[in-house]
């Protein structure tokens, strides 16, 4: 199946802009997702690939086929696109029964009976849902609603499946579960999926390549591990990782020592005194700081002095609030820590672990 | 659940006296205890009085029937039902009835849902006042189109001055000017917006999402139509159609107005007529059929939205959607919902102004306009001074706005106080008691709970005198037909509310009337002033409750309409009608100022 291609795509609702000049390749088979804040143009991304909004410039491809394109004002409406997307509400038609529901996509294209109720029974079966056929939606619990979403638009066999924050109405456990579900669904379909969230573990943990956006313009395009190690922006370096990363900016005074220490620290690695005044912005990893005891090899590694502020376990791991100067910095270990509250103590951190930010928020380096 | 604060075992007179004491901190038992009490008085012994009625020799027929006064009796039952004059009481009205409300509702369906596909769904040019200018015809007293239909139609057949079409030269026979038709005509002007509103919003708030899946799924228009929307809307045009029946089935004006000059009857009218001839035991009976009439349409309004909730639950955002291109037929979309407020608005209100004007309305001589009906000393037909100048028409504003106001206030209030205690004891007996006490007077016909009150009230009994004739007895008729409104808005306020706001308060050791008057009342403010207005206009408007009840001393601006019709003053009819009018609209308007809402909120283009 071929990919999908957003080719400067801008679409304006009126005065705003939601998605601005999007350029963006969607792998055939892949499982993207769209990450980012509520407003930041990732539904009307999906929607655009839908077919229920139109983008207002550019074009939008799949394969050799035009889906839309401003300059002609071609589109092909969403009833013939043969996507399917299943909404954040579901939108299940509460008066008609399970059954009813996923095989009405099959009922338009009017397909054979006997082909519709095979299909049923292997939709239910692949999604769990077999003997739910003739309840109605309120009469099920939110994942097995999100399971009848699912089966309708997986009925009609589209091309690729769009997911618009399909997990974000279940609690914690059913959410775990269904991403799971979902993880091995796209194993067996093989289809493309797009999926929306504003979720970055969701992202992280689901998907091949995660593109980021804000204020619609799309901040990063990678492989989630790569997002995470190398966030080209200051915004996907904050928006993704949690405990957030610990950020100290250049003007702020309180921190200002701590601040050219790290210069100083990053000189020793070779970096060129063009590059360091150009850095505005230092982000540290939670994982990336380390305590001093006193068989640490620090050899190599920026070191300052601070005060442990509290200690908050988690059960895996332990997030200790550090105070370095007046700025407190988040950091987690799996080892217990033997320190207490209130301990004057020195932190560790390797150079690498450095994310270094101009004054464009772009990443340096 | 409210935990007991003393063991309901151990209740002894010690317990029960410190129960006692208790009110001082939290009456809410004492104020239960006087609601029930003023409810079931107010409420049930009306009903209750009527019922004895009905099956009680009166007065009047002690000899036709051979039986002592006050025995118990069925020939008003048989009288109503199977004589010889049972075909004019009741039959022949309960057909008419019917008839009115099913072609009434079939009307009102095909106007409301066209106007709300057209201004909800299409491109139809529609400015934003549009939706709220189609809200107009029902915030208009219903017997203004009555009132307008004869101002253009009437003929020979009745006096008073002569009609529109008679001045332009062309007689209309009966059919066309009285009776079944006109009603007809007139009750779906007035009531389509009903329809408008509920399935309006509906459609308005249907979630898009419901829509955007069938398309994905290859569905056309017309079958997401079909298969999609129109199921969904099924419960609200099933409310909207129950409604407009109970509508009907309850009007008195319009059929009133329209009816008699050619002797038709419907239920409501016929009724009126049994009380005007004294004949209360036959009335009683009426009134009663009407109640079970009332009853059903509540019940199958219950039953219908039950079966339908099963599966069906209406809410969601609504959500954006590109609205259905008309192309072509966008002006004639417009021509058609300008059409219907030119016949719903502008023509009725326009001729009801155009003959307050004119000596002889439809003839256009400078000479026949006049001002007399507004300020003249004294207009030729009734002998008395003009509108502006009348103290009669003057007095008549004062009761009106008196009653209306005082009423709206004591309903809104016992209503906001049934609200509390039913959401303080939940589900206990008191709070069951209350919430369907309260709802009753929703199931009895206005003319019908005027009817039971002229019963009951018309005598002395025991320490309560005679009340006929007075003020009191209007307002207080007026605010219990009012309760069930501010009652279910005073429950469904204060359950949302829940008891932790005036609980927070409490232990903070604020007493009673501080939590009142400091926490609960600024909270419901937005509730408590609606629940006064809404029922402030409606009271303005409010006829065929007081019809019965009004004499000269307590006439209202509505019975002094009728009046004037029954002496084919029309004009001054329309005059009064006009006034009426104004101050309703003003009414709407501040009300809609005040609370920032709109009846058509979000219906607009």
């Amino acid at each position: 199946m071929p990919d999908i291609k957003f080719m400067n795509v801008t679409k304006q609702f009126g005065s705003v802009i939601a998605v601005n000049d999007l350029d963006l390749n969607i792998p055939d088979g892949g499982f993207v997702t769209l990450l980012g804040p509520s407003g930041c143009g990732k539904t009307t991304t999906l929607r655009m690939i839908a077919g229920l909004e139109i983008p207002t410039y550019g074009e939008i491809r799949f394969g050799d086929e035009v889906l839309s394109d401003s300059a002609s004002g071609k589109t092909i409406p969403p009833e013939k696109r043969g996507m399917g997307l299943v909404f954040q509400s579901y939108a299940l038609w509460p008066h008609m029964t399970v059954a009813q529901n996923i095989l009405f996509g099959l009922q338009m294209q009017r397909k054979p009976r006997s082909f519709q109720k095979d299909r049923l029974q292997e939709l239910t079966q692949l999604l769990h849902i077999n003997g739910l056929e003739n309840r109605y939606p309120l009469q099920l619990s939110g994942g097995q609603q999100q399971r009848v979403a699912l089966a309708r638009m997986l009925a009609v066999s589209p091309k690729v499946l769009l997911l618009d924050e399909p997990l974000s109405n279940l609690d914690a456990r059913l959410r775990m579960e269904m991403r799971a579900e979902l993880k091995r669904l796209h194993d067996q379909l093989s289809n493309t999926i797009v999926y929306v969230t504003h979720d970055q573990m969701e992202a992280m943990t689901m998907a091949s390549h995660v593109a980021v956006l804000l204020d619609g313009k799309l901040q990063q395009f990678a492989p989630p591990m790569e997002i995470y190690r190398r966030p080209q922006t200051l915004f996907v370096a904050e928006f993704v990782g949690s405990p957030s990363i610990n950020l100290i900016h250049k003007d702020n005074r309180g921190s200002a020592d701590v601040f050219s220490s790290i210069l100083d620290a990053c000189q020793a690695t070779g970096m060129e005194a063009g590059d360091r005044a150009r850095i505005e912005t230092i982000g540290i990893r939670p994982e990336a700081i380390r305590l001093r005891t006193q068989n640490t090899d620090s050899n190599g590694y920026w070191s300052f002095p601070a005060r442990i502020d509290t200690i908050l376990p988690t059960g895996p791991e332990w997030i200790m609030a550090v105070r370095i100067r007046e700025d407190i910095f988040f950091m987690t270990t799996d080892i217990e820590p033997v320190v207490q509250i209130h301990d004057s103590i020195e932190v560790l951190v390797h150079p690498k672990g450095f994310h270094l930010f101009d004054g464009q928020k772009n990443r340096l380096k | 659940m409210r935990v007991p604060i003393f063991s309901p075992r151990r209740l002894n007179i010690r317990s029960a006296w410190n129960r006692f004491l208790y009110q001082r901190y939290d009456p809410t038992l004492a104020i239960a205890g006087l609601l029930t009490l003023v409810l079931t008085y107010l409420i049930l012994a009306p009903i209750g009085a009527m019922v004895i009625t009905a099956f009680k020799v009166q007065f009047r027929d002690q000899a036709q029937m051979g039986q002592a006064l006050g025995e118990w009796t069925t020939y008003y039952l048989e009288r109503v039902f199977a004589s010889r004059v049972s075909y004019i009481l009741f039959w022949k009205p309960l057909m008419n009835t019917l008839i009115v409300s099913v072609l009434v509702v079939a009307l009102t369906l095909f106007l409301g849902i066209l106007v709300a596909w057209l201004i909800v769904r299409t491109d139809m040019p529609a400015p934003r006042w549009l939706a709220s200018g189609m809200i107009i015809p029902y915030i208009l007293p219903s017997w203004t189109f009555a009132l307008a239909w004869l101002s253009i139609f009437k003929n020979r057949r009745i006096a008073g001055v002569q009609g529109i079409a008679e001045s332009l030269g062309f007689s209309p026979p009966d059919w066309l000017a009285y009776g079944i038709l006109p009603i007809i005509i007139c009750l779906a002007l007035h009531l389509f917006p009903l329809v408008f509103l509920l399935f309006g919003s509906a459609l308005r708030s249907l979630d898009a999402q419901l829509e955007e899946s069938g398309r994905i799924l290859g569905a056309s228009r017309w079958s997401i139509m079909r298969k999609i929307v129109m199921p969904l809307m099924l419960p609200a045009l099933m409310s909207a159609v129950l409604l407009t029946f109970s509508r009907v089935v309850g009007s008195f004006g319009t059929p009133y107005i329209l009816g008699a000059p050619v002797r038709l009857e419907i239920l409501s009218t016929s009724l009126y007529g049994s009380i005007r001839t004294g004949a209360t035991g036959v009335a009683a009976i009426l009134t009663g059929v009407m109640i079970i009439l009332g009853i059903s349409m509540v019940m199958l309004d219950n039953y219908a939205v039950r079966e339908v909730r099963r599966f069906v639950t209406i809410g969601g955002k609504g959500g954006k959607r590109d609205p259905i291109r008309l192309g072509k037929m966008r002006l004639p979309a417009a021509a058609i919902v300008y059409t219907i407020i030119l016949l719903s608005v502008i023509i009725p209100v326009g001729t009801l102004i155009l003959t307050t004007i004119t000596h002889v309305p439809g003839v256009f001589t400078v000479e026949n306009l006049t001002a007399e009906f507004w300020i003249g000393q004294s207009v030729k037909t009734t002998q008395e001074p003009g509108l502006l100048l009348n103290p009669g028409v003057l007095k008549a504003t004062l009761n009106s706005l008196r009653i209306a106001g005082l009423a709206a206030l004591i309903s809104g209030f016992l209503g906001t106080f049934v609200g509390y205690v039913v959401a303080k004891f939940q589900n206990n007996l008191v709070a069951r008691y209350l919430r369907q006490v309260s709802f009753l007077p929703y199931l009895v016909p206005s003319i019908g709970f005027g009817a039971a009150y002229l019963t009951l009230f018309a005598v002395p009994r025991g320490p309560i005198p005679s009340l006929y004739g007075t003020m009191l007895l209007v307002i207080i008729v007026m605010s219990i037909k009012y309760i069930p409104f501010a009652s279910r808005a005073g429950i469904s306020a204060m359950m949302q509310l829940g008891s932790e706001p005036e609980e927070a308060a409490m232990l903070l050791g604020a007493p009673w009337y501080k939590r009142l008057v400091r926490i609960i009342v600024p909270i419901q403010k937005s509730t408590l002033v609606t629940g006064i207005l809404l029922p402030f206009i409606s009271g303005m408007k409010e006829l065929s409750l007081v019809v019965m009840l009004a004499t000269p001393g307590t006439e209202l601006m509505t019975t002094q309409v009728l009046r004037y019709m029954d002496y084919n003053y029309n004009q001054m009819a329309n005059a009064v009608n006009l006034l009426l009018i104004f101050i309703v609209v003003v009414l709407t308007y501040l009300i809609q100022r005040f609370t920032g809402s709109s009846l058509a909120r979000g219906l607009g283009g």
